[in-house]
């Protein structure tokens, strides 16, 4: 029953650090398309 | 409204006409009703891909595809009869069984919702750099012209690509027009994301996992993206997918006819994509393995392929006799020693490297670092890395994993080191990979159940990714819903929507309107948009060597005495040219850079660039200018003198 337990924290843990890891690399794409999503809205791009 | 009635009825009128074949070759009843429906699907576009061929090579029309029609109806009608009164409503509850739990109501709740986004967004007007350049325009320009002919003046190597769906958007845009096209192309995905939830039914994943593997495939960014245009990457995964059921079911039937199905359905993939004959590869590689264990008599084994290869043959045949090989541009170097080879590997590579540790660490990285190294965001949020890896854990608890794995394995090895790298190449496996993380992350699901704050962990993570995913949905669907539900208007949304490059909606559309039937327009834009006439447009050469693209890299260059006798003899009403490029695609620019353009380089450039710097424009904006072509013909014949 522990093991299954360790194995469901590596688990969340491993998927955690793929997310965490994405998002520390991709910040600036996310901002760029933010921005570029708003110009869009906004009235588009000129 | 038309484009989606008649998406409506080719779709049922292409299952009807694979129906029959379909029913006749698993007359062992391996297969469930879900996965016979989408077979006959596929089955009907290779008949529709044939037909197009048979007819369209002498008359390519409205009347012409109307008879192509008319015989694929009739050869529905058996089909009509048998499922189309009572057994619609059974199938879809067997591709996407609903009479269980919230958990599964949501789920296909999302499919659906995705689904029917997507599809609807192909009534977007077309502003993909790729259908601009080709996908559409090579079927616009034999519409023009009345036959399939070969666009040699476009010296696109795209080309000779295979024709499945693009024999199908010819079909489409004869009746309707480009948006018909697009919304088959949507429908094509669907049908993948059913291939996505079959294949986790067989993997023995229950219904909601199932659903959930549909929805992964979906909600993929490339999907999302390709789903509402003719590209052809999502069709060649759908149609791989496909295969890849019936072969798990084959190879437990062992039946001559199964394995027929299944090498026509796999050589849908092949006459969608070249890069599909790596998936088939990989097939090869489970089939062997499957031969050597005993499990399938080697000539039943050999059935598949060789029904996959009868169904390239005829394009491989074409493509042969035009350029000396059958699978022109791939391996050009090799049939053709000394010619141009159109894809270098080292012009589009992408990836870190082709190392050991590289390969061992591009799952990481084309996940987590797509734009830096890799073709951009093809796949979003990372949501295969972080919970395909558990499927491994509850191994036992699966059907055909091992199966999967070795194709998706080897695949993957062919697409490191064979490929260029592109992320999107990777989709012919990507239900394989949608079906394994559902199964790894309901695993997981399921698992934490027992551990509270675990559960809680869990549901934070799941829900980034998810909304990380939900997003890219949500702005396509903002981006082309308001255009396709006719609350925005063309021109405004091509003026409104990055491209790469740019649509010239608005540039063409002038063209269009002001050039006469015996008139035509030499065009320096890139790409020479779909927008634009086609068979009238003069765009590297005059047409007498426009074949010169298979010897050599660089255009013949005319001296101006020789490009004023051809421009006498063309009758050149408009000259288009681009004046400036617009770059979107950068990382770092929060607006788009525009850089002008040299025209010297550009194919005749040498003789036009003067001549274009003294003269006023019919029609400019900010990217092109349109110039009468009378008045650059009496400045060639008279230059200014300075």
């Amino acid at each position: 029953m522990q093991t299954r337990a360790i194995g469901v924290w590596a688990a969340v843990a491993w998927a955690a650090v793929v997310v965490l890891s994405y998002f520390y690399y991709n910040a600036p794409y996310y901002t760029e398309k933010v921005s570029a999503f708003g110009r869009f809205i906004l009235g588009g791009i000129s | 409204m038309t484009a989606a009635l008649f998406s409506l009825f080719l779709t049922a009128i292409l299952i009807g006409s694979g129906w029959s074949l379909v029913r006749f070759l698993d007359a062992s009843n391996q297969l469930t009703t879900g996965e016979r429906v989408v077979a006959a699907f596929v089955t009907g576009l290779v008949l529709l891909y044939f037909s197009v061929y048979a007819v369209g090579f002498w008359r390519l029309d409205a009347v012409s595809m109307a008879w192509v029609g008319l015989a694929l109806a009739i050869l529905s009608l058996p089909a009509a009869l048998q499922i189309l009164p009572h057994r619609i409503p059974a199938v879809f509850r067997e591709i996407f069984p609903w009479r269980t739990d919230k958990r599964q109501c949501l789920l296909l709740l999302g499919v659906a919702a995705v689904a029917a986004s997507g599809l609807l967004q192909g009534l977007a007007p077309p502003n993909d750099y790729d259908s601009l350049l080709y996908h559409l325009a090579i079927p616009k320009y034999d519409l023009e012209r009345g036959f399939i002919g070969f666009p040699w003046n476009h010296a696109l190597s795209q080309a000779f690509h295979p024709e499945l769906t693009r024999n199908l958007t010819r079909f489409s845009m004869a009746f309707v027009g480009a948006d018909a096209a697009q919304m088959m192309h949507g429908v094509i995905t669907v049908a993948g994301a059913a291939g996505s939830s079959m294949l986790a039914r067989r993997m023995g994943l229950s219904a909601s996992a199932a659903a959930l593997s549909a929805l992964l495939f979906l909600a993929t960014r490339v999907v999302v993206w390709q789903m509402a245009t003719v590209e052809t990457d999502v069709a060649a995964a759908s149609f791989a997918a496909i295969a890849f059921c019936i072969y798990l079911a084959w190879r437990e039937s062992r039946t001559v006819a199964l394995g027929i199905l299944f090498g026509i359905v796999l050589g849908a993939a092949l006459v969608t994509k070249l890069y599909a004959f790596v998936f088939a590869l990989a097939l090869g590689g489970l089939i062997l393995s499957d031969v050597l264990r005993g499990r399938l008599p080697i000539f039943t084994a050999s059935i598949g392929p060789l029904f996959s290869l009868l169904v390239y043959l005829p394009h491989g045949i074409r493509t042969y006799r035009l350029t000396g090989n059958p699978v022109y541009p791939v391996l050009n170097t090799m049939f053709n020693p000394g010619k141009p080879n159109p894809l270098r590997l080292e012009d589009i590579e992408m990836g870190v490297g082709r190392g050991l540790a590289d390969f061992l660490l591009s799952p990481w990285n084309l996940s987590v670092h797509p734009t830096e190294y890799f073709d951009g965001m093809v796949l979003g949020a990372p949501i295969f890395l972080a919970f395909l890896p558990m499927v491994f854990v509850a191994r036992r608890q699966f059907s055909h994993l091992g199966a999967m794995v070795v194709v998706a394995g080897v695949y993957f090895v062919g697409w490191f080191w064979l490929l260029g790298q592109h992320v999107r190449y990777l989709l012919p496996v990507l239900p394989l990979v949608c079906a394994m993380t559902a199964g790894g992350l309901v695993f997981v699901w399921d698992e934490a159940a027992r551990a509270r704050f675990a559960r809680v962990g869990l549901s934070a993570v799941v829900g980034v990714l998810a909304v990380t995913q939900l997003m890219f949905v949500a702005i396509y669907a903002a981006i082309r819903l308001p255009v396709s539900l006719g609350l925005m208007t063309p021109d405004t949304y091509h003026s409104r929507t990055p491209t790469l490059g740019g649509a010239f909606y608005d540039t063409c559309n002038f063209i269009t309107e002001h050039l006469e039937p015996n008139e035509r327009v030499i065009s320096l834009l890139t790409p020479h948009s779909y927008y634009c006439p086609q068979a009238r447009a003069i765009l590297t050469t005059f047409d007498e060597d426009s074949r010169w693209w298979l010897n050599s890299d660089h255009a013949p260059r005319l001296s101006p005495a020789e490009f004023l006798a051809h421009m006498e003899r063309a009758n050149v009403r408009f000259v288009v040219i681009q004046a400036r490029y617009e770059d979107r695609t950068t990382n770092i620019a929060r607006s788009p850079v525009t850089t002008e353009i040299n025209l010297a380089g550009r194919p005749f450039g040498n003789v036009l660039a003067a001549p274009l710097q003294t003269l006023e424009p019919v029609f400019e904006n900010p990217l092109t200018r349109v110039y009468d072509g009378r008045q650059v013909l009496e400045m060639l014949r008279s230059p200014p003198k300075l």
